[in-house]
Formats: structure tokens, C-alpha cells, sequence
């Protein structure tokens, strides 16, 4: 399990305002001069408070389990937006209409509140079935060190692309498509802008959904490690 | 142990026992007693090790033989005999298995499931099962007119040989779901066996035979499409059998849709001139065909067919291909540095190496983008009405088009392997879907593209050395 260093702040605060900056030149094309400050505010105040988020529990994560799962499960964060952030323009754009804008954000949430769900239920479902099993080997009360990555090793999940009604081989088909959209938006971006910020809402809509559901599998460790730690009065060290 | 307590309202003892037989404790007092029976913990002992050996198990705890319908502490039973006790929720003693004076084990329950459960009578213990041994499969194929050699039927066999537990413990409260720990087996290939007459083999196979050599080959190579005078004929009837099944497990890729529907259509599966009609079509499956020996005036004939589904995920390539991040696998991804690195390689250094790998795929990518640039580049100079047709001006901003996708790939290496970089943290020990990840590193380089273009616009770097050339 990585170590939680000054480094992996540092890589997370490049990558969320890269994704910002990446946001601001795609918006140069497609927003009129007096949105560009409502835009611009955007770009900068989400990062800013995924990166307060890691910040304020980066000395914990340092030295504890829990809050060290939670900033490795927060940095799907940086990387959701830095997708989400080249797609963003368009719902500032008035070359889209209100109705693809309206659809492409419900669907981005609809795939999300999914994959988060399909997180927990996976999550519910592997440590009932090899998770306990695990820690309850791993566990010495003498000691508040474990082998957290074991325990992870042992509950084998894979992070597939889950989008809801389709099954694990249709997910990764539309994610094929996906790439293949994202690709075929990025050569034609300057021809149709509008367009290939569509092409890439589609794509990075799965892509960071996907990232939220690594997050949150990563959040439901830390909430056990948490009940844990409470059930035998003990604070686990960071791995 | 018995509860006690105590309720006002009906000034009546309620007093909770935990198996039947047990003597009921309560205060004397004129108050009426209510004795509750309190939901009781299975206990399973399925030992399969030698046949007609017989074991004893025995506790200094009373528990429940529902087949003597008594208490006891010490009870017998036969090898491949499933025995089942009751315990109560508080017994505390152990349960301790012999085969005439060895011990094979002693168990603890309160250990076995530490969970304190509480004093609702409701509530019902978690079962549990010792199973020493391996139980001989009382399980036989069946054979139905619906799925002859559906997989079905046999999947949950399988199951149940890998974790017996999966049947029985269900039925006795369990809160787990105890899944099966293994993958389930993907079958990859059908095989089933019927019988032909030489009437029905076509006669350049049918010479091969006669000369002993086994042969092989697709159903149109071997078999003589049916004519519809023939008698019923197992042979038609079990190729219409395989080919359906082989064609109506789930496939999702939109390819087979088509061979799909035909097979599993009822007019294939119950109309004899149907087959006739498309014979040719058996082709489309993976079915092959192998005959070895005549059996008293037939011949042995086995049917191999391939799922449609695995030959979807083939034809589509990486449909459901996953890697560890380090990996082989991954390495046209992260440069296979990720997680074990090279020795002493760690951090930036680490991120550089991958970059480095990274940049021929970017490269790779930027190639496409590169010639739509060069197309914009000769519209610019050759094919507008105004443009110069000067060769010195197109040649610098060629090179322009060609250093900016370079720089474009370099960029967005480093972007990709940031992004590698980050994926490895919030991933521990999972293979990733290849797509997914690739749509993060596109992604890289979409930034990339826009951040290289940035600076050109900024610049006027392509405007100014076609200046220069000019």
C-alpha cells in the first residue's frame, strides 16, 4: 500500500490544477468573454477543496490506517477531475443546448450514485465472504500494526466499468467505445469544438465514474477500519 | 443458562430456554411462568476420510439431537454420515470429534463465531459446519428434452463440489452468502456424443473411416445435409441440440446477434426442414466434429463446440482484458514501472522511466493527429485561393505540425505517467480494465494537445517559421 508522502500531495495538486488549466484553454473556444468569470471560479474552486480535503487529513494519513484509505480514495478525486475538468466547458457554452446539457449531467450522476452503490455492495459482499476471515488472521491485539493491503489482497476485487443494466463484458465494450469517441473528439476539436467537448462529456462520464467507484471502495476500507478500530479500542497505524 | 425477567404488565415470569429437554429454573413466586424456546445454533459435522469408520463426538455441554429428539453429551455416527446437533446460544463447552481414542479436533463454538448475540428469541445463531474429507458426488447428469447438454444443470454441481456449505447452510439461517471462493469455471468449449450411421456421413469421410483414420472436421465436411424423407435420425436431432445451446448462452457483443437468433429460434429447434434450409449456416459456429471408431454398424461421433460469447470477446480483442498496474500487461500503459519499479528507482525517477515508455505510445497516437495537421498545412498552403504555394512555407510548417506532436507525445507521457502515478495509489492489488485505464491516459494527452496548442496560438510559433521559410 502506498505510503502517504509529501509527493503524493504534491502529484495531486500538479494533476487538479493541470485538469483546470487544460479546462481553461478547451473553454477559450466555446465561452463568451462574460461567462468566462463564473467558469473560472469553477475551475478553481473545486480542486481547491478536493485539495483542502487532502490537506486536512493528510498529517493523520501520515500516521494511520483509516485516514491514510481515505486520502488514497480521495485522490480518485484529482483524477475525476481532471476528466471531468476538459468536459466542463461545455455547460458554460451556449453552442449547446439546454437539453443535451440538462441529459449529460444527468447521466453523469446517474453513473456515479451507481458505481459508488456497486462500490458498497462489492465491498459489503467480499468482506463477508473473504475480508473477516482475513483480518481476524492477521489481527494480533499485542500489536496496532496490520497488514492492511493483505486484507485488501485477499477480498480480489477488480475495479470493472459498471454501468447500470449492462453486464461486466458490455461495460468494458462501451468503454472501448468510449476511448474510441474520446480519440475521434480530440482530433476533430478543432473543427467542432462543441462537439468533441460532447464526445468527451460521453467518455469521461464513464471514465470518471469509474475513478469515484475506486474512491469509494477505498472509503468503505477506511469506515471498517474505522468500526474496527472502535469494536477492539485500538488505532491502527498507517501501512 | 436461562433468562430471567421479569414482566410488569403481565405479572409473569418469562423464562427463555435454549434447547428442547431442558429443565425450566425459575424463581418460586405465585406469579404464572411463559417458557420461550429461544432460536438454537446448527452445528454440522460431515466427515468423509474412511469409509465405515465411526466417530464420536462429545461435550461436557449438553446439546440437541434432533434425530434422537433428546439431549445428550455424547452421540455416534458413520463416515459420509452428516451429523446434526442443536446448541444453544450460551453453551460454552466444546465440542471435541474422535475416531475410537484419537481426537481429529475440538472446536469451540463461542470461537468459531465470536459474535454475542442477543436475548430476543428470534434471533437466530450463525450455523456452523466442520467437513473433513471429501463427500463422493451422488450428482449424475441429466439429460432433458429442453438443454441436452445445457451447462446449467451442471454449474451448480460444480459449485457444490468446490463448497459444500453452499447447500446446506442456507436452509439453517446463515447470514453469509458463502459464494463459492474460486472464479466460477468458465466453460470454454461443449462436448457431447452421439451416434451416426453411414448413411449420414459423406462418402469421402466415410472412405477415411473405412481405412481407419479418425477423422475431424466442420458438420458440412463430414455429415450429408438432411434430405427430410429420412427417418427421425439422432444425429440431425443432437446437431440441432448443440448448436442451439452452444448459441443461446448469453452473449452480449452485437456480432453473434445474428447466428444468435437463427439457432435459437423454435423454428430451428422444432422445425425439421428448418435445418435443412440452413445448413450451411452451421458453419458460423465453432462446432466441430470428430469420429474416431464404428460401434456395431454406427459410428461414435463427438460434437466440440466453442461458447459464441468466447468467440465475441476474441473477435473484439480486449473487451474484458484487465492488468495489475506493473504488470507485462500493462506496460504499453505505464511502462511497467508502476508499482515494483526498477531497483532504486522510486518517485520522480520512477515517473521518468514511465514517461519515457509512455512517449512511444504517444507518439503512436499523435501520428493520426500529426497528418490531419499536415492536411490543414497543404490546405493552408496549396489548396486555398489565396494560399502561396510556396514548398519552403509548407516544409517549415511541417516541421512546425511534426515538433508540435512530438512535444504533444512528450507532454503527454508525463501526463500518463502522473496519471499511472496516481492509479497505483487509490488501486491496491487489482487488475484494472484496460479501456478505463486508457481513458485516463488519452485524456493525458488530449491536455496535452490543448496545452502544446496553447503555446503555439500564444506564440505564433507556426505562423512565424513559415514566416522565416518563406
Amino acid at each position: 500500500m502506498h505510503k502517504v508522502r509529501l509527493g503524493s500531495i504534491l502529484l495531486s495538486l500538479f494533476f487538479l490544477f493541470a485538469g483546470s488549466l487544460v479546462g481553461w484553454l478547451v473553454g477559450e473556444d466555446v465561452i463568451d468573454r462574460e461567462k468566462t468569470g463564473s467558469f473560472l471560479q469553477f475551475l478553481v474552486a473545486i480542486p481547491s477543496a478536493i485539495l483542502l480535503f487532502q490537506l486536512s487529513i493528510y498529517r493523520n494519513a501520515t500516521k494511520w490506517l483509516g485516514p491514510q484509505l481515505k486520502f488514497l480514495g480521495s485522490i480518485s478525486l484529482t483524477l475525476a477531475w481532471f476528466m471531468i475538468a476538459l468536459a466542463l466547458p461545455v455547460f458554460w457554452s451556449d453552442v449547446v443546448g439546454i437539453y443535451p446539457k440538462i441529459l449529460t449531467i444527468v447521466i453523469f450522476f446517474i453513473l456515479c450514485i451507481t458505481n459508488v452503490r456497486f462500490s458498497k455492495e462489492s465491498f459489503d459482499k467480499q468482506w463477508a465472504q473473504s475480508g473477516k476471515s482475513a483480518f481476524d488472521k492477521l489481527f494480533n491485539k499485542e500489536t496496532t500494526q496490520i497488514d492492511w493491503e493483505k486484507i485488501i489482497r485477499s477480498m480480489k476485487h477488480d475495479f470493472d466499468v459498471y454501468i447500470p443494466g449492462l453486464s461486466k463484458k458490455s461495460g468494458n465494450f462501451v468503454a472501448i467505445i468510449a476511448v474510441g469517441v474520446l480519440v475521434i473528439g480530440h482530433f476533430i476539436r478543432e473543427i467542432y469544438p462543441a462537439l468533441s467537448m460532447m464526445a468527451w462529456a460521453f467518455s469521461f462520464s464513464i471514465g470518471a465514474s469509474w475513478c469515484l467507484q475506486m474512491g469509494a471502495y477505498n472509503i468503505m476500507h477506511s469506515q471498517k477500519v474505522r468500526g474496527l478500530e472502535r469494536e477492539y479500542a485500538i488505532r491502527f497505524q498507517a501501512a | 443458562m436461562r433468562a430471567l425477567e421479569n414482566s410488569a404488565g403481565t405479572a409473569c415470569q418469562i423464562v427463555h430456554l435454549d434447547l428442547p429437554g431442558e429443565a425450566v429454573q425459575c424463581w418460586r413466586s405465585e406469579q404464572k411462568i411463559r417458557v420461550v424456546l429461544r432460536k438454537h445454533r446448527d452445528v454440522f459435522f460431515d466427515i468423509n476420510l474412511v469409509k465405515g469408520q465411526t466417530y464420536s463426538l462429545e461435550s461436557q455441554s449438553d446439546f440437541y439431537s434432533p434425530q434422537k429428539k433428546k439431549l445428550m453429551k455424547s452421540v455416534q455416527f458413520q463416515d459420509g454420515e452428516r451429523l446434526h446437533i442443536w446448541i444453544g446460544r450460551e453453551f460454552s463447552g466444546k465440542l471435541t470429534l474422535k475416531n475410537k481414542n484419537t481426537i481429529l479436533g475440538v472446536y469451540d463454538p463461542t470461537k468459531l463465531d465470536s459474535v454475542k448475540y442477543d436475548a430476543d428469541p428470534k434471533t437466530k445463531p450463525e450455523p456452523l459446519m466442520v467437513a473433513i474429507g471429501h463427500r463422493p458426488n451422488s450428482f449424475t447428469v441429466k439429460f432433458e428434452a429442453t438443454g441436452q447438454y445445457s451447462a446449467s444443470g451442471t454449474q451448480p454441481w460444480i459449485k457444490q463440489k468446490f463448497d459444500p456449505k453452499v447447500a446446506d447452510l442456507k436452509n439453517f439461517g446463515t447470514k453469509f452468502d458463502y459464494q463459492c471462493s474460486l472464479p466460477e469455471p468458465e466453460i470454454q468449449e461443449y462436448a457431447c456424443i452421439t451416434e451416426a450411421s453411414p448413411s449420414e456421413i459423406r462418402p469421402n469421410a466415410l472412405a477415411k473411416l473405412n481405412n481407419g483414420a479418425a477423422i475431424e472436421g466442420t458438420i458440412d465436411e463430414i455429415f450429408l445435409p438432411p434430405t427430410g424423407n429420412e427417418k427421425k435420425s439422432d444425429l440431425y436431432t443432437s446437431i440441432v441440440a448443440a448448436a442451439t445451446t452452444i448459441a443461446e448462452h448469453e452473449t452480449t457483443a452485437v456480432i453473434t446477434e445474428k447466428a444468435k437468433n437463427l439457432f435459437t429460434s423454435n423454428y430451428f429447434k422444432e422445425t425439421a426442414g428448418y435445418l435443412q434450409e440452413n445448413w450451411r449456416q452451421l458453419n458460423n459456429l465453432k462446432m466441430r466434429v470428430r469420429i474416431e471408431k464404428r460401434i456395431i454398424g454406427k459410428y461414435r461421433v463427438v460434437f466440440k463446440g466453442k461458447l459464441l460469447i468466447k468467440n465475441a470477446a476474441t473477435a473484439t480483442g480486449v473487451i474484458s482484458k484487465k492488468m495489475p498496474l506493473g504488470s507485462p500487461g500493462s506496460a504499453f500503459l505505464d511502462g511497467g514501472f508502476e508499482r515494483s519499479g526498477k531497483a532504486g528507482f522510486g518517485g520522480f525517477k520512477r515517473m521518468v522511466l514511465t514517461a519515457t515508455e509512455n512517449f512511444r505510445s504517444g507518439v503512436k497516437i499523435q501520428i493520426i493527429g500529426t497528418v490531419i495537421d499536415l492536411i490543414g498545412d497543404i490546405n493552408e498552403i496549396y489548396l486555398k485561393k489565396n494560399g502561396n504555394k510556396d514548398l519552403s512555407e509548407f516544409l517549415g510548417r511541417a516541421g512546425v505540425s511534426i515538433a508540435k506532436a512530438g512535444t504533444t507525445a512528450a507532454i503527454g507521457s508525463i501526463f500518463a505517467a502522473g496519471i499511472m502515478m496516481l492509479l497505483g495509489m487509490t488501486t491496491i492489488a487489482a487488475g484494472l480494465p484496460v479501456a478505463a485505464v486508457a481513458l485516463l491516459v488519452v485524456g493525458g494527452y488530449i491536455g496535452a494537445a490543448y496545452i502544446v496548442d496553447a503555446v503555439d496560438e500564444r506564440f505564433k510559433i507556426k505562423d512565424t517559421v513559415a514566416g522565416w521559410a518563406h
